[in-house]
């Protein structure tokens, strides 16, 4: 036990010790020497926390067993991880502690030293310790807490200033700290190294000046205020530097009011206005169109930025291998730079090589064109194809990189621009070509003979832009009433929509279009040759080109063509069809008159051949009367058909002539016309037969042997057996009538010009309508007797001389032929 | 109507009818089969069918006669159910429209003698066999003229596939009754079932 009251005087005593020392280990040492003057214990340690270890950092008594325990062990770990004391009267006895080691005290009181170790006593006594011992221990601990964390931010302090002493020392800106006075001016009151030269004073003498005595600025410029400020200045001592000043608020109480960072920006300044001028010259070259003010603007540029008395630009001659100056600046008076000859200067070679070229001494160069130039640091730099820049300057080495980085930039500025020049100009040219083109294509589209509109696809359908005069004159209809309408909906024909729908699609799927089309013209409907060619401008939709070629012509000659061949190729088919029946005969009959000699068979051979040789004459006459006419003249109707009745075997029938008119005819060709008619009615008119006769060819006889009549029609019809029947006897009376279209009434017309044509009618019995359009084709009507060429031969006539013949039945209600002539 | 017989005919030869409105050339294919056979001639469809009868065994048929057509007087053969074998013979190119002709042989003009007796020898052969038997040599012969058209829409057409679907049809029926053929008629058999050989056997 402790009489606490005698203890105040050590515990003052110990305070006042610690309060004066900087040293902590001093403060542990005093605290265990204060203890064992204050307390009654056998040992005391001073343990101070450490990587989670409690070390004995002083002690009195008797000595500590070891040099430190685990900050979570044992009485003093507790003491330390709660931060309450603890006192244990008798450790043998306590659940607070176990392990006791040998030797170790029977009553410890243990108490924190803030947050930084614990203080410990022991007895070998239990109950060795009161409360009051604790008090006074934790009254000694508190101060030497205290004193330890005094000393530990006296430390912190004089690092930090040390600290911010070589920083401010160290900066390679000059650094200024002062003090803004009443006045308005400023005293500086601690200035650096950098600050003493760069002001060229000692920092003793700085001090108390004004920073407007060093740097060209007026007082109010130094007020910190919140914001940083900054702005550019030189030296009252004019250098030619540029400084950079920032001027900060310094915010510790009782210090200066102001921070100035001075830092030399010459450079940087530099730098920048170079660019600026770059960019402002590269702006203005890139406004200019021509090369000659793209050049002003390099030479004018260079001469600026850079220190150099020589500046020029060549350009390259596009026609000849020479480079010529376009601008220049040149200090020796009267000079002009002279056209460089392909490969006989610097200039050529940099040009050529396309590489920069840089000499130090131009005169001396084994390339340089005048050995006697007083130019000698010499940069070339080639303007791509365009020519070359030339830097120069009268001494040697003058040139630095920053000087060449520049006239590159230039270089390169310049030849973008001199591209974009000739980029411009290539357009410009290109452009004007398409437009006198676009002018070309305007006069051919409008002059074409062909109708053409072009049009644009919309929704599938072609809406007309514009048509050419040809269009309008030939479909009828003025451009303006077509343009933004459907062409279809114009000039297609009601039955061709479908068709006009498929090349629609065809052209926007973006094909060529070209077929044969009927459109409605306003002459009516036409055959033309379409084409189409569809194209893609930069819009989405398709514009093309439709020209209409008129094949109408072409296409009726290529279907009359076909007719013929059609009517061709069937004559061939029948003529050789009835070829083939006597053929056959006359090769049996050979043979059996070959085999017995009998004359009956020779006689048949004889009948067949006969009757192959009128059918092949027969042919002869049909295509010599289908022939165009050689020679025409007026004929007189009723002498030709006088004329043709005495050709034809007319038995008992009647001819009548009604009145007469004169046609112009082939008078032989007529007379065959009009015999073939009468044969026909001669023949066929008593028998109601359709069947045709042959008048100007001997006809094939029955088998019966009837005679051959020899000119002159008798026989040929599809009743061939009951013709063959009456042969011989006489038909009814047929009565025959001939006379012209327009007067049938009777009236004379002889010599009358304006005759419509004539017909050819008798009293017969007629032909059926429904054969009518058949009795003209050879073999519709083919009989055993005729050959059945007769009618035939009666049309080919007629449309030879430009007649039209028709049939219908005549008054009498026998059959009626009519052509018309007009 | 003319009738020519052999005067030594005997009432075992066959009847033929020469139909051909080419009188001369109907009175030679007479005076070419009388030898052997009692034939009788038509100038026209109308006198054929008066003639025809059950006695006429094998009718010679012009095709394109005045009045009544030969291919009409075939119809009426067909529907008289006269058992009669029936050659077309005629100068008229065969088309499609002969499939539906129920002739039995097809002769193009001109013929020569031997020709025409070997068609009516054969044809008269045939009359001792099965009806799908004569059913196959007319579908055969059909299809072997078609087969010659230079016209490619005839053998692309719907009644020439028919036509040959039909003929393998009887082919398959014909395997039973193909011991009873004559050479000749194996001979047919044989072209027609070699196609590159397809070839007139008339």
């Amino acid at each position: 036990m402790t009489d606490r009251s005698d203890h105040t005087s050590e515990l003052l005593s110990y305070a006042t010790e610690v309060a004066s020392t900087d040293d902590v280990d001093t403060v542990f040492a005093a605290m265990a020497d204060a203890a064992e003057a204050i307390f009654d214990f056998s040992s005391a340690v001073v343990e101070t926390a450490e990587n989670g270890v409690l070390s004995v950092r002083a002690w009195s008594g008797r000595p500590p067993s070891v040099d430190g325990i685990p900050a979570d062990e044992g009485v003093a770990g507790r003491t330390f991880q709660t931060g309450e004391s603890q006192r244990v009267d008798d450790v043998l006895d306590d659940p607070r502690v176990s392990d006791i080691p040998d030797g170790a005290p029977r009553s410890v009181i243990s108490v924190p030293i803030g947050d930084i170790g614990v203080f410990q006593a022991g007895d070998d006594e239990p109950n060795g310790f009161d409360e009051g011992d604790v008090e006074l221990a934790e009254l000694l601990a508190s101060h030497c807490y205290q004193a330890v964390q005094r000393i530990k931010s006296q430390q912190a302090l004089l690092e930090s200033n040390a600290r911010f002493l070589k920083l401010f020392e160290q900066a390679d800106d000059a650094l200024v700290l002062y003090d803004v006075l009443s006045t308005g001016t400023t005293a500086i009151r601690l200035a650096n190294d950098a600050a003493s030269v760069l002001f060229d004073a000692p920092e003793a003498q700085l001090r108390g000046d004004s920073l407007s005595a060093y740097l060209d600025a007026a007082p109010e410029e130094f007020h910190p205020s919140d914001d940083d400020r900054s702005f550019d200045t030189r030296l009252t001592d004019e250098d030619g530097r540029t400084f950079r000043v920032r001027v900060k608020p310094f915010l510790r109480e009782d210090g200066p009011d102001g921070f100035a960072v001075v830092s030399d920006v010459t450079e940087q300044v530099y730098r920048e206005r170079t660019l600026t001028e770059l960019h402002e010259a590269t702006r203005a070259m890139l406004t200019r169109d021509d090369p000659d003010g793209i050049a002003n603007v390099v030479v004018d540029t260079a001469d600026e930025l850079l220190d150099f008395p020589y500046v020029a630009v060549f350009f390259a001659a596009s026609d000849a291998g020479e480079l010529r100056p376009a601008a220049f600046v040149d200090p020796r008076e009267g000079q002009t730079p002279p056209v460089l000859e392909a490969g006989e200067s610097l200039a050529w070679e940099a040009f050529e090589r396309g590489d920069v070229m840089t000499v130090d001494d131009a005169s001396k160069h084994h390339l340089v064109r005048n050995p006697d130039t007083n130019l000698r640091d010499l940069v070339v730099h080639p303007l791509g194809d365009h020519g070359v820049l030339v830097i120069g300057a009268m001494e040697s080495g003058v040139l630095d990189p920053i000087d060449l980085d520049l006239v590159g930039v230039l270089a390169t500025n310049a030849e973008a621009a001199l591209d974009r020049t000739e980029h411009v100009r290539q357009l410009e040219t290109r452009e004007s070509e398409l437009r006198r083109e676009r002018n070309r294509l305007a006069a051919l589209f409008e002059n074409v003979p062909s109708p053409t509109a072009s049009f644009v696809v919309e929704d599938g359908n072609p809406i007309i832009r514009s048509v050419n005069p040809a269009f309008e004159a030939v479909f009828g209809y003025d451009e303006a009433e077509l343009v933004g309408e459907n062409v279809d909906e114009y000039i297609v024909p009601p039955e061709r929509e479908t068709e006009a729908e498929l090349y629609n699609q065809k052209l926007v799927n973006g094909q060529n279009i070209n077929v044969e089309v009927q459109r409605l013209t306003a002459d009516g409907p036409r055959d033309f040759l379409l084409d189409v060619v569809p194209f893609r401008l930069d819009e989405p939709n398709i514009h093309g080109y439709a020209m209409y070629t008129d094949i109408t012509e072409r296409k009726e000659r290529e279907r009359e063509l076909e007719r013929q061949n059609d009517r061709l190729e069937e004559f061939a088919s029948i003529v050789s069809h009835d070829l083939r029946n006597p053929l056959n005969v006359a090769r049996g009959y050979l043979e059996l008159a070959d085999q017995t000699g009998e004359d009956q068979y020779f006689h048949r051979t004889n009948e067949a051949l006969e009757r192959m040789h009128d059918i092949i004459e027969s042919v002869l006459a049909l295509a010599r009367h289908g022939r165009s006419l050689d020679d025409t003249r007026e004929v007189s109707l009723a002498d030709a058909a006088n004329r043709a009745w005495r050709n034809v075997d007319t038995d008992t029938a009647t001819l009548h002539v009604a009145d007469d008119a004169t046609l112009q005819a082939d008078p032989s060709r007529f007379g065959s016309l009009l015999e073939n008619l009468f044969a026909n009615a001669i023949q066929h008119g008593t028998e109601g037969s359709t069947a045709s006769a042959t008048a100007d060819t001997p006809d094939f006889d029955s088998l019966d042997g009837a005679d051959v009549p020899q000119s002159g029609a008798s026989d040929g019809d599809v009743e061939d057996s009951s013709s063959r029947a009456a042969d011989g006897d006489s038909p009814d009376s047929i009565a025959i009538t001939v006379g012209t279209l327009d007067s049938s009434s009777g009236g004379d017309n002889a010599g009358d010009d304006s005759t419509r044509g004539f017909y050819v009618e008798d009293d017969g019995v007629g032909i059926s309508a429904d054969k009518r359009d058949l009795v003209f084709e050879y073999g519709e009507t083919r009989s055993e007797e005729g050959t059945g060429f007769g009618l035939a031969i009666v049309k080919s006539v007629a449309e030879a001389h430009g007649w039209t013949p028709t049939i219908c039945e005549s008054d009498a209600g026998g059959a009626r032929f009519e052509f018309s002539t007009a | 109507m003319t009738e020519e017989r052999n005067v030594d005919a005997d009432s075992d030869e066959a009847t033929v009818l020469v139909v051909d409105d080419e009188e001369g050339l109907a009175d030679l294919y007479a005076i070419w089969l009388r030898d052997q056979f009692t034939v009788e001639t038509a100038y026209d469809g109308q006198e054929a069918l008066d003639a025809l009868d059950d006695s006429v065994e094998v009718v010679l048929l012009d095709r394109q006669m005045p009045g009544i057509s030969g291919d009409a007087v075939l119809d009426r053969v067909r529907d008289r159910d006269l058992d009669c074998r029936v050659a077309m013979v005629t100068a008229v190119e065969p088309e499609l429209d002969i499939v539906d002709l129920g002739f039995d042989d097809y002769l193009r003009k001109p013929v020569d003698r031997d020709t025409l007796l070997e068609t009516v020898n054969r044809l008269l052969r045939r009359s001792t066999y099965d009806d799908a038997v004569r059913e196959y040599f007319a579908a055969a012969r059909k299809h072997a003229l078609l087969s010659e058209s230079d016209d490619p829409s005839v053998t692309d057409s719907e009644e020439f596939q028919t036509l040959e679907g039909r003929l393998d049809e009887l082919r398959g029926r014909l395997d039973d009754v193909v011991g009873d053929f004559d050479d000749d008629d194996y001979e047919v058999l044989f072209r027609r079932l070699s196609p590159e050989n397809a070839e007139d056997d008339g």
